[in-house]
């Protein structure tokens, strides 16, 4: 079983630093949320904030795995997990679930749906697809691609509504958020995708905070 | 047409209409400025005392509710609670 992505040489260490970048204003916005749901009490709020936690987490475990020359191997070609350390599959295996259940957490809170079994439903089976496939880095992108891609839509839809340059920041964030992890599946193949994926990650961060600050400006 | 009220922005308006009597109110005038339905207003007095928003207090003229610190510190920073939760979506509708 392999995970890997192709990754141009010259870009190991910015890439490091981009995903070091997107952990903390992950961290922002879930300290954000916590200190609204500290205020208000609304449970959405929390789950924003323990959304954007595990979305934080999984970026701060990224750069290790590639300091562990994960990314660094994987150019020079696929890697083989049985033959890596086992903290460094169990931080892989951390990093996978952590982005992957911030992810559904954000589907769920846009869902409001407010049922518990459907939070698990979708927590597990998206868990469950990425840790039992053959081609887990494939199927991470994927699964994660079409959690954001349903994210964008929610977002899309109260742009579209309710027509604010706040809310266009966020849907075009969510929009650049999964054209940038859907070109990860090409990174299997080609090394550009890698370099695509953290500019609009980089991108997409950006618009989300610069429509927090506006907001928290007012 | 006025737009309808989001959870957040009706737990503002009756704690501003609390706030405003002195921080002590009794039912009846929240449910007259408030412009909600009776079980509309319970369900909400409901919520703000399970949050700790207000506190019932029963008295010889009758029930009535006082606004608490949590409360207050709700309308203080209410900009910043709305401005975010339009942010991500999180109305509360």
């Amino acid at each position: 079983m392999a995970f890997f992505y192709l990754t141009p040489d010259w870009f190991f260490g910015f890439d490091i630093f981009l995903e070091l970048i997107f952990g903390i204003i992950a961290a922002f916005i879930a300290y954000y949320s916590f200190k609204v749901y500290k205020l208000c009490d609304q449970k959405e709020c929390w789950l924003l904030g323990l959304a954007f936690s595990a979305i934080s987490l999984s970026y701060f475990i990224w750069p290790l795995l590639n300091l562990f020359s994960i990314a660094g191997i994987a150019s020079r070609g696929p890697l083989d997990l049985a033959k890596l350390p086992f903290f460094v599959v169990l931080s892989l295996y951390a990093h996978i679930l952590f982005f992957i259940l911030g992810l559904v957490t954000l589907v769920y809170v846009t869902f409001n749906v407010k049922n518990q079994r459907v939070y698990t439903l979708l927590a597990s089976l998206s868990v469950i697809v990425v840790i039992f496939s053959s081609q887990p880095a494939l199927a991470f992108n994927f699964v994660s691609a079409l959690l954001l891609f349903y994210i964008a839509i929610f977002y899309g839809r109260r742009f579209f509504k309710n027509r604010n340059e706040r809310h266009f920041l966020i849907f075009f964030a969510f929009v650049i958020l999964f054209l940038a992890r859907a070109s990860l599946a090409f990174s299997l193949a080609h090394q550009f995708p890698y370099v695509i994926n953290h500019a609009g990650e980089l991108v997409a961060y950006v618009l989300i905070m610069v429509s927090l600050i506006k907001g928290l400006k007012k | 047409m006025s737009k309808k009220r989001n959870r957040l922005e009706i737990i503002h308006d009756i704690l501003k209409v609390i706030r405003e009597r002195n921080g002590k109110i009794k039912p009846t005038h929240i449910l007259y400025k408030s412009n909600l339905s009776h079980s509309m207003m319970e369900e909400y007095l409901g919520e703000l005392i399970k949050k700790g928003f207000v506190v019932e207090l029963q008295e010889k003229s009758g029930k009535t509710y006082e606004i608490t610190g949590k409360g207050n510190n709700y309308l203080d920073k209410y900009g910043m609670i709305r401005e975010f939760t339009e942010s991500f979506g999180l109305g509360g509708d």
